[in-house]
């Protein structure tokens, strides 16, 4: 335990750092999740492990500070040119450095790898792992449908984020891996990620279309051709065909992308894996912190530690505050402000923290780590600054 | 050059019927959302609040949670509020079904949405959500029943994706009612007398590169006329706290206590100066600024207070007849 608890609850992520081998950051946006992220990455780092962050959509200078310039997505032709599959770790190959880990120096006995994630090249990847032929690989890899699948379907990003972390969890260069995850509703997709591209393509719809008897699709009993037809009538013919086109070359490979999602699934779903929630003593990102809590809880999971970002920093005790109120010295005045904001904070803290973790009143209380993080004067964008941060959690 | 006027506030919310928020997630956009609401209505426009799907609420400092997808009233008119604001939520499921239905095609709307085939209708056609809901906007502004729509964009990157779906399904469609609809909708984001976009950005690094970065591609891809840009939370200056702090001697723990606070809000507020001016030196918009109160849960009268701040900088902003009113002279 460190001299940066700054109260009873504080209990540091020592134990939990070293007890889990997958770190799932959660909360709204705008709340440093990213910044967070990287800082728990090098207090596991300075405990002796190596350590792998994957980062969704760092901001440009933190990306520089952890050695992470943005990524480019790779075009197809360059996926051509790789051999595909060699269980899985042909994935960050595939798609080029920026999918891979890069190994960050710093002043830790541990490692610390950071690895951005490319969307597109890790379901490119994924396609060219499971595609039965070249062709069937080149077919859907250029098809509209899929191309759009990439940047659309609700979820395909935190699916490929979910892989990713697979991926990396499964590489045993790393005892422990960070996942930084998009604003808050589509983190909760992350754990439903995996299942949605099985049931898009399982659909009873695309079943009928793709029934190889010929004539089903002028056939009008069914109520799937009926939707098919509506589909049509929305969106035109020339979409339909293209969606029609993907689900064909699609065949054969559903079942290796069923079986890959069960295993992302274990994970997410594992002792192993810890989620940490990561809001701002703000009002609306604590509403959002409770719906995201709400959304694990129905999933089964549940929140293993809170960092509250973005305190106003204590300078003097809070509830003495009273003391500098209605002063018309400004430094007086000055200093009853931010005692009122801390206090204000620190209300609402408690009070979203009472909604969250019912069962962790009194009793229980210790179990649930609540870190408080005090705003700082300066922005954290640089590696010594995250290792400075780092602390916090230790 | 011409003779410069001041804007005032009702004919800067008169300028156009329908006002985009946008802005990284965490700035505020929500409160800006309200503010610009309120500020509006006390110039007397009848105002019509929107939200989309996520987690908007703009109802919130009212005390309401959640919108319906039928409007609802969340201040009425007062003498204090001369416009009244009301408000409501559309979200892309109901804006489909409502098209469908529209269109003569409401049995297989419902089934649609029934079999989750909706995901597929999404999938072939990207944006079809985004653009059912713009056309839906594009539909209450055409009905006329509001003076202004005030809408809660979704997030960043997202509200570039949002506004970016018109453009992009008009090519992919070809013809037919889709077709038709983004063409409707390209219509009014390409004018600004009906449609203006407002950023919302904090005087922090990141939201501050964001806020560039986003403004260039609106107008650059998109077509879209921008406001002047919000910056919110920023830090009210302490009359005199510099002086008193160079003045201040002493070691006791009180001293100590003051001198730290005084720094902290020093440094903090210097990074806001810096961003600001990094912010007008690379994009040349007009700057509200508005102030964090000091509270974490903003209600209904710090609201006032802070519409009252956006109508007090909007009417000190000078426009010559050539300038548009987003853009510095």
């Amino acid at each position: 335990m460190s001299a940066a608890a700054t109260s009873s609850d504080t209990q540091g992520l020592s134990e939990l750092i070293q007890s889990r081998s997958v770190i799932v950051c959660l909360g709204p946006g705008g709340v440093g999740k990213t910044t967070t992220a990287a800082a728990i990455a090098i207090a596991g780092a300075k405990l002796g492990l190596r350590v792998a962050v994957l980062t969704v959509d760092p901001a440009r200078r933190l990306a520089e500070a952890m050695g992470l310039t943005p990524a480019k997505s790779p075009s197809n032709l360059e996926m051509k040119t790789e051999p595909h599959s060699d269980g899985g770790r042909g994935l960050g190959k595939a798609a080029g450095l920026d999918n891979e880990p890069r190994l960050i120096d710093g002043p830790w006995d541990g490692e610390l790898w950071g690895v951005m994630l490319d969307v597109r090249a890790t379901f490119d990847g994924l396609i060219s792992e499971y595609a039965e032929s070249d062709k069937q690989r080149d077919a859907i890899l250029n098809n509209r449908l899929y191309q759009n699948l990439t940047t659309t379907l609700t979820g395909t990003n935190e699916y490929m984020a979910a892989e990713r972390l697979r991926a990396l969890h499964a590489d045993d260069r790393f005892d422990l891996v960070i996942l930084d995850t998009p604003p808050a509703h589509h983190a909760i997709d992350l754990l439903d990620s995996p299942g949605r591209l099985s049931r898009f393509v399982d659909h009873r719809v695309y079943r009928t279309v793709l029934s190889p008897k010929p004539g089903v699709f002028r056939a009008v009993t069914s109520a799937a051709n009926m939707v098919v037809r509506a589909i049509g009538q929305v969106v035109g013919n020339t979409l339909l065909a293209d969606a029609i086109a993907f689900f064909n070359d699609f065949q054969g490979m559903d079942q290796g992308f069923r079986d890959r999602a069960a295993e992302i699934d274990d994970i997410l779903h594992s002792d192993e894996t810890a989620y940490v929630l990561i809001s701002s003593p703000r009002y609306q990102p604590l509403q959002a912190s409770r719906w995201i809590t709400g959304q694990l809880a129905e999933r089964g999971r549940s929140v293993a530690a809170v960092v509250f970002n973005r305190m106003t920093p204590v300078f003097w005790p809070v509830d003495d505050g009273a003391r500098w109120e209605g002063s018309a010295d400004p430094l007086e005045q000055n200093l009853a402000e931010l005692i009122r904001l801390r206090r204000a904070e620190e209300e609402l803290v408690e009070s979203a923290l009472g909604d969250l973790f019912p069962d962790n009143k009194t009793a229980q209380k210790g179990r649930l780590r609540q870190i408080l993080i005090e705003e700082k004067s300066t922005p954290v964008n640089d590696l010594g600054a995250l290792a400075d941060l780092s602390k916090s959690f230790l | 050059m011409n003779a410069a006027d001041f804007l005032n506030a009702a004919d800067f919310f008169a300028a156009s019927r329908v006002l985009i928020v946008a802005g990284k997630g965490g700035v505020g956009k929500t409160t800006v959302g309200a503010t610009l609401g309120i500020a509006a209505a006390s110039v007397g426009l009848r105002t019509q609040l929107i939200e989309l799907d996520g987690h908007s609420s703009l109802g919130s400092p009212f005390g309401l949670t959640e919108l319906p997808y039928e409007e609802v009233e969340i201040q009425p008119a007062t003498h204090s509020l001369s416009g009244r604001l009301s408000g409501r939520r559309i979200t892309p499921d109901n804006a489909l079904v409502e098209y469908l239905r529209d269109h003569g095609l409401k049995r297989i709307g419902g089934r649609l949405v029934k079999t989750g085939a909706i995901d597929v209708v999404s999938t072939a056609a990207p944006g079809i959500h985004d653009l059912l809901a713009l056309g839906k906007i594009r539909a209450l502004e055409q009905s006329g029943e509001s003076d202004l729509i005030i809408v809660d964009a979704p997030a960043a990157g997202h509200a570039l994706t949002f506004l970016r779906s018109p453009a992009g399904l008009a090519d992919a469609v070809g013809d037919g009612p889709i077709h038709e609809q983004a063409e409707q909708v390209l219509e009014m984001l390409g004018d600004d007398r009906r449609c203006q976009v407002m950023l919302v950005t904090l005087p922090e690094e990141t939201p501050v590169s964001e806020a560039i970065e986003t403004a260039y591609s609106l107008e650059d891809d998109v077509g879209l006329k921008l406001a002047p840009l919000v910056v919110n939370g920023i830090l009210s200056p302490i009359d005199g706290l510099g002086s008193a702090l160079s003045a201040l001697r002493g070691r006791t723990k009180e001293a100590k206590a003051l001198r730290a606070a005084a720094r902290y809000r020093q440094a903090r507020r210097e990074g806001q100066v810096e961003e600001r001016d990094r912010l007008s030196g690379e994009l040349p918009l007009n700057q509200i600024g508005l102030t964090q109160l000091p509270t974490a849960h903003l209600d209904e009268a710090d609201i006032h207070v802070l519409a009252a701040q956006f109508n007090q900088q909007i009417s000190q902003l000078v426009v010559d007849d050539d300038a548009d009113i987003g853009t510095k002279s």
